[in-house]
C-alpha cells in the first residue's frame, strides 16, 4: 500500500493507495502519530478495499479525534469501501466526505 | 295414460249422459204419472156420468108416462072417473095418483084422500105444486112403502096447475127397465177413442160391450177376468182381450160396470212427445257438454299444457325460461312457484360450478405448490424449468435437487389423467422418484424400484411417463433412464468458430411407463455433455399442442424454436419454446399441461488449493493465491476485493488466534461465482457461533473486536462451517450477479 501523507498546522492528511489489511496495515499504524494533530483526513479514493486491520486504525484515530475536540474526514471512500463502512455501521461514526460532485 | 282432456271430457261426458238419462226418465216417469192420473180422472168421470146416465133414462121414462097422462087429463080430479086399472095395464105401471093443489089425493090407485104432506117420499113432488118450479119430476129414491114394496115414482104438473099427476113403476117393472137399459146401454159409450165400458149383471153375464156380440157371455170369458177378484173403486191394470188397460170397475145399481181404456191410449201423449222431448233433452245436454268441455280445455288443459310446455323447456336445458300461465289464481300460483324452483336450481347449479371451479384451483395450487421453484445456483450447472398447467388440472411434474455434491438430478414426468386424482398421483409419484433417486443415484435403478412401488399401490390404475437424469458436475456426463417419455433435445454450445451448435433429439427406444407393468427392467444410458451444453426436457403437452386447424406443434418445431436461440441459456431455451408453443395455438384453449426443463453444463469446477504458514507472510501469500486463481476468470474480477476482504479477516483470525500450523486456501471459481475454503488445524473456532457486534453504539462505545466475522457474514453469499478430522474448515461462496436479462 502507498501512504502518501501531508502534516500541516495541526492537519494529518493521508492519502491511501492499494489495500488496508493486516499485511499493511502496520504501516499506516506507524504514520498514526498524533500529538498536536487536530484534524485528520484520509483520501480513500485509490484505495482498493479496507479489511477490519484497517478499520481499527480508524476507529482509533476517530475516538483520538472525538475526545480531543478534534475533526476527522473519510473521503471518496470506493463502492468495496462504503459498503464495509455500511455492514460494520461504521458510516455513521465516520465523517465521510465526498470531494467531487459526481453522486 | 289419457289426457287430462280426455279425462275431463270422459268425466263430464258421463255425468253428462246421467243427468240426461235422468232427466229423460224423471220426465217419462212424470208423464206417465200423469197420464195414469189423467186416465183415472176419465174413467172415474166416465163411471159418474154412466151411474148418472143409467137411472136418468128411468126418471125421464116415468116422467113422460106422468106427463102425457097429466096433459091427457088436463086437470086435477078427472082421473077418479077414468078406469085406473086400465091406464095402468098400458103405461104398465103400478100406481097412479092424482094430487090437487092442496096435495091431496084425490084420486088413483090407492090412498085416497091421503094428504101428500105426510109423508117424506110423497111430500117430495108437492114442489111440482109452485108454479115457477119445475113441471115434471122423478124421484131418485126406491122408497119401501109401508107394505114392504119397492117403487120408483115421478110426477108431472097438469097443464092448468091444479094439481099433479104421480105414476109409479113396480120394482119389476123398474127393474125390467133396467134391464133393458143395461142391455147394449154402453155399446156406443167410448172412453176417448178406443175405450169402452163393460156392463155385466150380478150372474155376471155381459149386458152391455161395445162389441155386442160379446153380450150374454160371461166376465169371464169376455174379459179373461176373474170376477171374483176385480177391484172395485180403484183403477187397476189388466188385459182385457189381449189389450193392455187401464180399468175402473164399480157398480151401477145390480150391475158391474168395467170401464176399460187401452194403455196405449193413455201413453199415446206420452209416447208421442217424449222422443221428441228427449231429442231436446239431448241436443241442450250435447251442447252443454261441449260448451263445458271447451271452456275446461280452455281454461284447465291447456293451461296444463302450456305449463307443461313451460316446463319441459326448462328441463331441457333452459333454464333462464320461466313459466308464465295466468288464467286463475292457481295457476299464476303454479308459475310462480315453477320459477322459484327454476331460480333455485340455477343458484344450485351456480353453485355446484363455483364449487367445482374451486376443486380446479385447488388442483392447480397443488401442482404448484409441488414444484420446485428455487432455482439453483449450483456450481457447474444452470437449470430453469417451468410448468403450465392447462385449464384441468393434468399430472405434469418435473423435479431437480442435489443428489450429492458433484451430482444433480433433474427429470420430468407425466402422470396419465385429469383432475385432482392425476394431481395428488404426481405427488405421489414426485416423492418416490426423489426417494429412490436420493437412495441410489442411478436412474435406472430408481425407475425400477419406483416402478416397484407404483405398481403395488395402484388402485386407479394411473401410469406416468417420466425422464430421469442425473449430471456429474465434474465430468458433464448425464446418466440416464426413459420411461415412455419424449426423447428430450440436446443443444450443443456455439462452436468455437463462431458456427451454430448441433441440435438434435436424444433418440434411443424408451422403456415402458411406470406403474404399468411390475419387474421392467430399465435401461440406463449416458450422454456426455460439454461445458456450454444444454439438454431440454418437455412433456406432451409441447409437441401434441394443436394449433386453430388442428395441426401439431411438433417435433420440428419445437427443433426450430431451439435453433433460434443463439446460447443454450436454460432460462432462454424455456421462455421460448413456451412463446413459441403459445403464439402456435393462440386462441386455442391449452388442452394439456406444459413443462419444460433445460440443463446446462457449465465449465467443470476446478479448484485451487495451497497452504500457507500462519504467519503475516502466509496471509500475504495467501492474497496472491486468490488472484492468480481468478486471473482467467475476467468476469469474476469484481468479486475480489471482497474476496480479499475475506480472505484478510479469516486468514488473520487464524493466524492470530488459533495456533494452526499452517491454513489451506482453496479457491473456486465458477460460472456462478467464487468459492473459498479456509482449512486450519487449529483450536475449534466456528464464526458462525460468535456474536455479532452491535453496530449501533457510537464511536467511543464500540469494541474494536468482532468486526472482522461481521464483514464476512455481511459479504458472503454462503458460509458454512464444519469440523472434521481435527480441521476447521469454513466455506465462503460469493456469487456472481447474473447476466442481464435478453
Amino acid at each position: 500500500m502507498q501512504i502518501d501523507k501531508t502534516l500541516e498546522n495541526g492537519k494529518l492528511s493521508l492519502s491511501l493507495a492499494g489495500r488496508l489489511d493486516t499485511t499493511t496495515a502496520p504501516d499506516l499504524e506507524a504514520e498514526m502519530a498524533l500529538d498536536g494533530v487536530s484534524e485528520i483526513a484520509f483520501d480513500l479514493s485509490r484505495l482498493e478495499y479496507i479489511s477490519s486491520a484497517g478499520l481499527r486504525i480508524l476507529l482509533t484515530a476517530q475516538k483520538a479525534m472525538t475526545a480531543a475536540g478534534g475533526k476527522m474526514t473519510v473521503a471518496d471512500p470506493n463502492a468495496t469501501v462504503a459498503g464495509v463502512f455500511a455492514i460494520t455501521g461504521l458510516d455513521s461514526i465516520f465523517t465521510i466526505v465526498r470531494t467531487d460532485a459526481r453522486p | 295414460m289419457l289426457r287430462l282432456a280426455t279425462q275431463l271430457r270422459l268425466r263430464l261426458f258421463v255425468l253428462v249422459a246421467v243427468s240426461f238419462g235422468m232427466a229423460t226418465w224423471t220426465l217419462w216417469k212424470g208423464e206417465s204419472i200423469r197420464a195414469r192420473n189423467d186416465v183415472e180422472t176419465l174413467l172415474r168421470i166416465n163411471y159418474r156420468d154412466l151411474l148418472t146416465g143409467f137411472t136418468d133414462r128411468a126418471d125421464y121414462q116415468l116422467s113422460t108416462i106422468a106427463r102425457d097422462i097429466a096433459n091427457r087429463l088436463g086437470t086435477s080430479g078427472k082421473l077418479a072417473s077414468e078406469d085406473i086399472a086400465a091406464i095402468c095395464r098400458e103405461e104398465e105401471i103400478a100406481e097412479i095418483y092424482d094430487v090437487d093443489a092442496r096435495g091431496t089425493v084425490v084420486g088413483g090407485s090407492r090412498i085416497v084422500g091421503a094428504d101428500m104432506h105426510a109423508g117424506e117420499q110423497s111430500a117430495f113432488f108437492l114442489r111440482l105444486l109452485d108454479p115457477d118450479g119445475p113441471e115434471t119430476l122423478a124421484q131418485p129414491d126406491m122408497p119401501r112403502t109401508s107394505d114392504g114394496k119397492v117403487f120408483k115414482y115421478a110426477a108431472a104438473r097438469f097443464p092448468d096447475g091444479s094439481g099433479y099427476l104421480e105414476v109409479g113403476w113396480s120394482e119389476e117393472r123398474f127393474l125390467k127397465h133396467l134391464r133393458q137399459r143395461a142391455y147394449g146401454y154402453t155399446r156406443s159409450w167410448h172412453i176417448d177413442e178406443r175405450g169402452f165400458i163393460i156392463l155385466a149383471d150380478s150372474s155376471g153375464t155381459v149386458t152391455s160391450h161395445a162389441d155386442m156380440s160379446l153380450a150374454g157371455k160371461s166376465l169371464a170369458e169376455t174379459t179373461g177376468l176373474d170376477p171374483g177378484a176385480i177391484p172395485v173403486g180403484t183403477v187397476f191394470r189388466a188385459t182385457i182381450a189381449g189389450t193392455d188397460m187401464f180399468c175402473l170397475a164399480g157398480p151401477v145399481r145390480d150391475y158391474l160396470a168395467i170401464l176399460a181404456d187401452p194403455a196405449d191410449d193413455v201413453f199415446a201423449s206420452r209416447d208421442r212427445f217424449m222422443p221428441r222431448i228427449a231429442a231436446v233433452q239431448l241436443a241442450v245436454f250435447a251442447a252443454l257438454f261441449f260448451l263445458v268441455s271447451r271452456m275446461l280445455r280452455k281454461r284447465v288443459a291447456e293451461a296444463v299444457s302450456r305449463t307443461g310446455d313451460a316446463l319441459r323447456r326448462i328441463a331441457g336445458g333452459d333454464l333462464a325460461g320461466r313459466a308464465d300461465v295466468r288464467t286463475s289464481l292457481e295457476f299464476a300460483e303454479l308459475s310462480d312457484n315453477i320459477n322459484a324452483t327454476v331460480d333455485a336450481l340455477r343458484n344450485a347449479a351456480a353453485e355446484r360450478v363455483r364449487r367445482i371451479e374451486a376443486e380446479l384451483e385447488l388442483g392447480r395450487t397443488i401442482q404448484r405448490a409441488a414444484l420446485p421453484t428455487d432455482f439453483p445456483s449450483g456450481e457447474g450447472f444452470r437449470l430453469d424449468a417451468a410448468m403450465q398447467a392447462a385449464r384441468e388440472v393434468g399430472g405434469d411434474f418435473y423435479d431437480f435437487f442435489r443428489i450429492d455434491g458433484t451430482h444433480v438430478a433433474f427429470l420430468v414426468a407425466d402422470v396419465s389423467g385429469k383432475g385432482i386424482t392425476a394431481a395428488l398421483y404426481m405427488m405421489t409419484a414426485k416423492t418416490l422418484l426423489k426417494e429412490t433417486l436420493l437412495a441410489l443415484h442411478d436412474p435406472a435403478a430408481a425407475l425400477g424400484k419406483a416402478n416397484a412401488e407404483l405398481c403395488a399401490n395402484n388402485p386407479a390404475n394411473m401410469f406416468l411417463t417420466a425422464w430421469v437424469g442425473v449430471l456429474d458436475l465434474e465430468t458433464g456426463v448425464v446418466a440416464y433412464a426413459n420411461a415412455g417419455h419424449n426423447p428430450p433435445v440436446l443443444v450443443g454450445v456455439r462452436k468455437p468458430d463462431g458456427g451454430a451448435g448441433d441440435v438434435r433429439f436424444l433418440k434411443g427406444k424408451p422403456d415402458p411407463v411406470l406403474a404399468f407393468a411390475d419387474g421392467i427392467p430399465y435401461h440406463l444410458r449416458t450422454v456426455p455433455l460439454a461445458p456450454g451444453d444444454a439438454l431440454f426436457l418437455y412433456t406432451d403437452g409441447v409437441t401434441e399442442a394443436l394449433d386453430s386447424r388442428q395441426a401439431l406443434f411438433g417435433e420440428d418445431r419445437l427443433l426450430a424454436a431451439i435453433r433460434a436461440v443463439a446460447e443454450p441459456d436454460p432460462h432462454e431455451l424455456c421462455t421460448v419454446v413456451r412463446a413459441a408453443v403459445a403464439a402456435f395455438s393462440e386462441g386455442i384453449p391449452q388442452a394439456d399441461d406444459i413443462t419444460v426443463l433445460a440443463i446446462r453444463h457449465i465449465a467443470p469446477l476446478r479448484t485451487v488449493s495451497r497452504s500457507f504458514p500462519p504467519t503475516r507472510e502466509g496471509i500475504s501469500a495467501a492474497a496472491a493465491h486468490l488472484d492468480g486463481a481468478l486471473a482467467d476468470h475476467p468476469a469474476l474480477a469484481p468479486l475480489l476485493p471482497r474476496l480479499h476482504i475475506i480472505l484478510d479477516e479469516i486468514a488473520s483470525n487464524i493466524v492470530r488466534h488459533s495456533g494452526a500450523s499452517g491454513f489451506v486456501v482453496d479457491v473456486t471459481p465458477g460460472a456462478n461465482g467464487v468459492q473459498l475454503a479456509f482449512i486450519d488445524d487449529g483450536t475449534p473456532y466456528d464464526p458462525l457461533a460468535s456474536d455479532e457486534p452491535d453496530t449501533s453504539l457510537g464511536a467511543a462505545e464500540r469494541p474494536i473486536g468482532g468486526l472482522g466475522i461481521l464483514m464476512v457474514k455481511k459479504m458472503a453469499s454462503s458460509l458454512s462451517y464444519r469440523r472434521s478430522r481435527n480441521r476447521n474448515c469454513l466455506t465462503v461462496g460469493m456469487e456472481a450477479p447474473r447476466p442481464p436479462a435478453g
